[in-house]
């Protein structure tokens, strides 16, 4: 059990008539960078949604940690250290590169204090910098994030999502409408990340699965088709199969 | 309410500068103060002591600051429009009136049981009007202001409905070594001063709780709240520890306003919902000072033109129109964009 830092059993929700997650196990070894792939509607989206507490699975549970989580709320997952990174770039706009980053970074100790100045706490501004620091938005730190350029308010919401000090972390498509030079670089930052915090990503980009993720789990039309490492992944018959026909 | 500047940046944009300067030399962000606006709002008091000649207007600009002060936390940190608060400001009203004509004419009393029993009360408003979000919580706001309307008509033998409680009291302040009557008609100095002490104390706790890290969190909600639940925060409570402050300051200001006047009743008190609002947006939604502006502003406006005009609304509505269209971010943001210490740090900036 404590190798398995998220574990996700019969995982199952309908919306309507469409079956989108159906049963699905999921198990991410801690320190892992697991993938989940699948053509578009294939309920990967669903998975994350039932894991984070946004959608209440119709059946099946998930352990976070050990600890159930199955249908708690968002605010509850994230504090338990469960972060997620948003497909559509998620940030609070008005507010500076510093100030998105250290309203993240003071969640776990000062959330709810309201008597002393936020910008005295030298723990939270110390955590701030060092996180600015290793996504390479020191830079910008005064900047207005509503102005940072779309590759850099992707990896200000990745800053944020790091700087809650996750032990489990969510990518959703995190090179979505990415120029090739800022994929790439985002693809050493994650490779980078995993060092010290587990990963669970989706992603389209095949040639970026395939370079980063260890595990990769494949959905097909809400069940679980194929879980094995890259190589496997790729040799896979019944994969390469779903892959040419299924995204047509 | 957070969206109508965003939209004024990316309209700045198109006019050809790039984006960038676009947000910042636009008034999309207003300059931030902190304890600076304490010093500010003290220079105004001093202004408008020896300035105003009307001692209970210049009383008035005070109470109504306060008030829309403590709206803007809702309103310009919150993002939550409330059409409602003139329940608190009419309870708070109530509550010292009815606590001077019957129990004790101690101002402190009464000020203490004006925010207290309106902190209670703006909980159990503020769970349930937080159940919704934007256009749905304003009109639940606004509801409830109704509500508490109808229940001041109605309930005659409490509230005196439509003649409202007249004849209360002059109140007593206890301060240490010297009791003081606090009479705005025999000594409006000292009810100026008392008043300008209370509403300096109450915007140096407003201040530090923006600028602690729940109102900054407040704030981070008012950007994205989806995010903000991501980052581990419960999010109704904070926004229901704001909208009880807010309710608390707006009837600490009722309280006060009970006891300049004398008098408590519908007219003035039920009526002020949407004036509140618009000082709050005329003096800019970007501080907490702002709103003081917006008071002065009105106040002095409504004085000045309702001795020369029977429809002076009619003027004081174009003025507010006019204001909204050219500078969104009120007397505040125009203030803060244009002052000299602004441009001579832009010209250092850029060098």
């Amino acid at each position: 059990m404590s190798d398995l830092i998220l574990r996700a059993e019969k995982l199952d929700r309908s919306f309507g008539g469409i079956h989108a997650v159906a049963g699905v196990d999921l198990d991410i070894r801690r320190g892992s960078l697991h993938a989940v792939i699948g053509p578009n509607g294939s309920g990967k989206t669903t998975l994350f949604n039932l894991i984070t507490g946004h959608t209440r699975p119709g059946a099946g549970r998930v352990a976070f940690d050990g600890h159930d989580i199955t249908g708690m709320p968002y605010h509850k997952v994230a504090r338990r250290g469960l972060a997620k990174s948003y497909q559509i770039t998620t940030v609070f706009p008005l507010l500076t590169v510093f100030e998105n980053v250290r309203i993240a970074a003071q969640s776990a100790a000062h959330s709810y204090v309201f008597w002393r100045p936020a910008d005295g706490i030298r723990p939270v501004t110390a955590h701030t910098e060092r996180v600015l620091e290793r996504i390479g938005l020191a830079e910008s730190r005064g900047v207005i994030a509503g102005n940072l350029s779309h590759g850099d308010q992707r990896r200000l919401d990745l800053a944020i999502a790091l700087a809650t000090s996750p032990r489990l972390l969510l990518l959703d498509e995190p090179t979505a409408g990415m120029s090739p030079s800022d994929t790439a670089a985002t693809v050493e930052l994650i490779h980078e990340l995993n060092r010290d915090v587990t990963i669970l990503m989706t992603e389209h980009k095949m040639d970026v699965i395939l370079s980063v993720a260890d595990t990769i789990t494949v959905l097909h039309q809400g069940v679980v088709l194929f879980e094995g490492g890259p190589d496997e992944v790729k040799s896979h018959p019944k994969v390469q199969e779903v892959y040419l026909t299924g995204t047509v | 309410m957070s969206d109508v500047t965003t939209d004024t940046s990316t309209g700045d944009g198109s006019t050809g500068r790039a984006p960038v300067t676009a947000v910042r030399a636009g008034t999309a962000v207003p300059e931030r103060w902190k304890w600076g606006q304490l010093l500010l709002l003290a220079g105004l008091a001093v202004i408008v002591m020896f300035t105003v000649p009307n001692p209970s207007l210049a009383i008035g600009i005070l109470i109504y600051g306060l008030w829309s002060s403590g709206l803007n936390l809702l309103l310009g940190y919150g993002g939550m429009v409330s059409f409602g608060h003139a329940l608190p400001f009419a309870w708070g009203g109530y509550a010292a009136g009815l606590m001077l004509l019957h129990v004790t004419t101690s101002a402190w009393a009464a000020l203490a049981v004006a925010t207290v029993s309106m902190a209670v009360l703006s909980v159990g408003v503020g769970a349930v009007c937080l159940r919704r979000t934007e256009i749905y919580f304003s009109i639940l706001t606004l509801a409830f202001a109704q509500l508490g309307f109808f229940i001041a008509l109605q309930w005659r033998s409490v509230t005196g409905g439509d003649d409202g409680l007249a004849g209360i009291p002059v109140s007593t302040l206890w301060l240490p070594g010297v009791t003081l009557r606090l009479n705005a008609l025999g000594d409006p100095l000292l009810f100026f001063l008392f008043t300008a002490a209370v509403v300096i104390v109450v915007l140096a706790g407003l201040i530090l709780y923006t600028e602690s890290p729940m109102g900054r969190v407040l704030q981070a909600i008012r950007e994205n709240e989806e995010r903000a639940r991501g980052c581990g925060y419960n999010t109704r409570v904070v926004q229901l520890v704001t909208f009880v402050i807010a309710g608390a300051v707006a009837g600490l200001a009722g309280g006060l306003f009970a006891m300049l006047n004398s008098f408590v009743g519908l007219q003035p008190y039920w009526l002020l919902g949407g004036i509140v609002l618009i000082m709050a947006i005329l003096g800019g939604r970007g501080s907490l000072f702002g709103p003081f502006l917006g008071a002065v502003t009105y106040l002095l406006l409504e004085s000045v033109l309702s001795r020369h005009f029977a429809s002076w609304q009619l003027i004081v509505g174009a003025i507010f129109v006019i204001c909204v269209l050219t500078f969104p971010q009120g007397l505040w943001g125009l203030l803060t964009s244009t002052a000299p210490w602004r441009l001579l740090r832009r010209v250092r900036g850029s060098r």
